[in-house]
This record gives structure tokens, sequence and C-alpha cells, in this order.
């Protein structure tokens, strides 16, 4: 079985980084734990493990943001290579978020090279251009770049998985006690660092209130995010068309 | 959308064909193109140059169907270098879109007007883009979709793609053609007009709210630290949670925003996090 859903997600990680639609792309790129998690538990059989698998080590990877096509981390690598590894190995969702997090810092080395190889097809497509070749635009476009991203990207996950799922079952065998329940304490630290990079994105001082109300509703009052996201949409209307009003006063 | 003053233009020139239109299916397929496979090659030379000029194939094909020298010279004047944002940029494939048909037509459009419109437009529509798709839109999805997927609901993963996919679909249609319709000055109308800066904020404020509340549901730190003063046991975590609940993570929460701010590398703020994880397990001061 390994062999398969090694070959699986090595492929699904090639596809994504390459002729995906990128409206789904949006999706399956950067929300990759959560939807992994699904996958693999359903592979597994086990789809309550893999929902909250995902949804751990999605945490991590909440404030991960592509900008410009810069990326501190591979959240995709993270997500179909991390999470399948650790969930063959069968470890708890906090140990998890180490695996996946390492090895999507380390996939992060995967994306500048496949950017500087790819420059290669826009100079195909110049070529092209000198014909008037329009047909030329969807090989180059979308074809082509499946080429190193199979090298960059399929290979090493496949060989990542197939090898690396029973070398983290063995190492995890090996670990004493104390390691491994470091481990799991980090794991429950690092959703923080998730949490401060999207803090960083989304910060303005006007929003403070926002957060504080936020937090309490959950603290406090022990709310879920679906009512919290209705009671903030709410909110968040209301700060629309109050703030839209005080620009008419201040403006007439 | 013949435009009276480019009918006029037309009329002007002695050329025997008729006016040259592009079609509703073209401009669906050109839409397509751009929201689907914008960036599959992207690069550091001209990142998304190669993809947008793809997504104008469809118009290119249309308007200079018989005419190998503008066709050459079409794709040669999109594939310059070109970054955006994929789903608010599609205005700016709507908007090229009509100024190419503008100039098939005779219309006086240099290249420079074609590249100088998505010069000046890509910046900003990356700027909206970039902070409501990626920091709104998908952290209060996956706000969502991870907390239905932790309370065991296989519906979670499911709602954050559709609800994904469906946003970048709707909305870059509806920009294209906005695009597309209105052209540049539109577009340059809606940038200065601050609406784009009120829906931004108020979005804001629902995502720094999901945020908020992922802080205290998602960090799930306590302390099992116990002293015992005299024969009574005193409970470090039960005191935390009688003066604030969830102390401790909101604690956490804002070192780690410190540090992020700071301009700390993710890779050694996951260091220093390992080290606090195992020292204070061992210490028995976090679990």
């Amino acid at each position: 079985m390994i062999f398969w859903l090694a070959l699986f997600m090595a492929l699904l990680v090639w596809i994504i980084n390459s002729v995906c639609p990128m409206w789904l792309k949006w999706s399956v790129a950067l929300g990759a734990p959560l939807v992994s998690g699904l996958i693999n538990g359903i592979i597994i059989g086990d789809v309550a493990y893999g929902l909250e698998f995902g949804a751990t080590v999605m945490l991590v990877f909440m404030g991960v943001a592509v900008i410009g096509g810069a990326m501190p981390s591979d959240v995709t690598l993270a997500g179909y290579v991390g999470v399948t590894v650790s969930m063959l190995a069968r470890v708890e969702p906090e140990v998890g978020i180490t695996v996946a997090a390492t090895l999507g810092t380390l996939g992060a080395i995967s994306k500048p090279f496949m950017m500087t190889l790819n420059s290669f097809w826009v100079h195909a497509a110049d070529r092209y251009a000198e014909e008037g070749n329009t047909k030329g635009l969807i090989y180059t476009n979308v074809f082509a770049p499946l080429v190193f991203t199979f090298i960059l990207y399929f290979i090493p996950c496949f060989l990542i998985i197939y090898f690396g799922a029973p070398l983290l079952d063995s190492v995890m065998a090996a670990l004493p006690k104390w390691i491994i329940n470091g481990l799991t304490v980090t794991g429950r630290l690092l959703p923080a660092l998730g949490l401060a990079m999207l803090m960083q994105l989304l910060y303005k001082r006007t929003l403070i209130p926002f957060f504080i109300i936020g937090f309490v509703l959950s603290a406090y009052l022990g709310l879920g995010i679906m009512p919290i996201s209705i009671i903030g949409a709410a909110l968040a209307l209301m700060h629309y068309m109050y703030s839209k009003k005080e620009g008419a006063v201040t403006n007439g | 959308m013949a435009n009276e003053t480019m009918t006029l233009k037309t009329d002007e020139r002695p050329v025997s064909s008729e006016r040259k239109e592009i079609k509703k299916k073209d401009l669906i397929k050109s839409w397509l193109l751009w929201v689907t496979f914008g960036q599959a090659c992207y690069n550091y030379e001209r990142m998304q140059g190669l993809g947008f000029c793809c997504s104008m194939k469809p118009i290119i094909d249309r308007l200079y169907k018989n005419d190998k020298t503008a066709r050459s010279e079409a794709m040669k004047r999109h594939l310059t270098y070109y970054n955006t944002e994929n789903n608010w940029g599609a205005i700016i494939a709507g908007v090229a879109a009509s100024m190419e048909e503008d100039k098939a037509n005779g219309a006086d459009i240099p290249d420079e007007a074609i590249n100088g419109m998505k010069t000046a437009l890509m910046g900003p529509m990356a700027g909206i883009g970039d902070t409501v798709t990626q920091s709104l839109v998908k952290t209060i999805l996956l706000g969502i979709g991870c907390s239905l997927a932790l309370s065991g609901n296989a519906f979670g993963p499911v709602l954050f793609v559709l609800g994904m996919s469906v946003y970048t679909l709707l909305l870059s249609y509806r920009a294209y053609f906005l695009g597309y319709k209105y052209g540049r000055k539109s577009v340059t109308k809606i940038l200065g007009s601050g609406i784009i800066r009120e829906v931004t904020d108020s979005l804001g404020a629902l995502g720094i709210m999901v945020l908020g509340a992922m802080v205290s549901a998602n960090i799930n730190i306590t302390t099992p630290f116990k002293l015992d003063i005299g024969g009574s046991i005193v409970e470090f975590q039960s005191i935390f949670d009688s003066i604030l609940p969830k102390m401790l993570p909101l604690a956490l929460f804002f070192i780690t925003y410190k540090l992020v701010q700071k301009g700390k590398k993710p890779i050694l703020i996951i260091g220093i996090l390992f080290l606090v994880g195992l020292v204070g397990s061992l210490l028995g001061m976090l679990g």
C-alpha cells in the first residue's frame, strides 16, 4: 500500500506545482494539510484520525501566505508528504506537526529552483511568438512546466514517503518517552507561530477590539468558530456601514 | 460593447472589412485560461508573463486570424514581465482584451499603452488581492474548515476547497468582465474611490475576530505545575483559569507575534518553541 500511496501523493504534489488549475490550487495548496488529512484518512480507513491530524497540522500553516511567489515554507510538501509520512507511522498529530514543519521548511528549496528553470520555457514561448504560433503558448505554459517539477517535486516526494514512513516508524519506536512528550508539547506550541504570522498579515491598530471580542467569545463563553464567524460578519457589516458614514461626515 | 468613439474611429478609416469583434465565448475562454493557467509556468524572469500571454490566446486568435505578423506582435506584447494576484488581477486581463479589440480595429493604441496599463494596475491589484484572498477569505474559510474537521466533521476540508474555488471563480469572472466592459478608467476610478479600503477593513475585522477565537480554541497549552504549600496543593492552571481562561495560549501567542514582528525567521522560532516544549515538559511546567 505504501508504494501506491507514495505514488499518489507524489503525483498530487507534482500536479499542484504545475498544471493544477489555479482556482483549485488556492485551496489544495494553501490548505494542503487539511485536505491531505482527509485523503489519508480515507485511504488508511480512519477518517476521524485524518481529520484531527490534518486540522492540527493546518493551524501551524494558517499564516503562510504566498506573496509575489515567495513562501517561507512549502505547504504542499508539509501537507501531502509530512502528513502522509506521520499518519503512516501513526504518530500523534502534535508530533506530526514537527515532521510537517521540518519537511515544509526543507521543501521550500524546490520552489526557487522551479522558478529559475521555468524561465527556459518563456524563451521557448518567445520563439513561438516570432512565428506567430499561438498554439505554442499552450505547449509552453500548460504542458512544459510538468518537466522540471517532475524532478523537483515528484521524485523527492515519492522517495520521502516511501522510505520516510518506515524510517519515522522505527525512529518513533526508538525515541525515549521524554523526547516524545517534548515533541507533543512542542506540537501544541507551534500553532502559535502560524497564528502569529497571520496576525502580522491582518494587524491594524483599529482592529484590535475585534481580536479581543473573538478571544473572549471563545475563551469565556466557549463558542465555536462558526457562531463567532457569524457574529464577526455582523460586526464587519456594522464596521463597514459606520466607517462609510464617518467618511461622509468628514468629507462634507 | 461597441463604444461610440471607437465605432466612429473605425468608420473614419477606409477599411473595407467590418469591425473585428471578440465573441463572448472568446472572452470566457480567455478568462478561464487566466484563472486556470495564469501561473502554471511561474518563473523568476517574467513571473506570470507567459501565463498572461496564454490567456490572451483566444483574443489574439480571433482578432488577428489571418495576420501572422500582427499575431506575432501581439504575442510579443504580452510576453513581458507580469505579476499580480490571480483573482482580482483578472480585471487587468479584461481591460487588455478590450484594448486589443480597439487596437485591432484601428484605434491608435501603441504597445506601450497596453503594457503601461498592465504595469500600472498589477501592483495595486496584487495589494488588494493578496490581502483579501490570502489573509481574509482564506483565514475565515480555513478557520471554519479546521474547526469542523477538529470536531470530526469530514465536511470541513470539503467546505474549504469548495468555498475557495467558488470565491476565485466568481470573483475573477466578475473582475474580468468588469475590466472588459468598462476599460482602464473604471479600474482607476474604483482604486481611487476608497471603497476597496473600506471593504478590506471590514473583512479584516471579521478575519481578526476569527483569529482571536483561534488563539483561544487552537493553542492547547496548559500547565500541570502544582505546589504543595503546607499540605494544600495549589494548581497553577486553575488559578490561571479563574483569572483569564486560555491565559497561557494568549501569552504564548503574543510572545511569538513579537518574534515574528521583529523579523525572526520561522525556522528560528520553530527551534525556540521546540526547546521551550522539550524543557517545559521535562520540568513539568508545560503540558
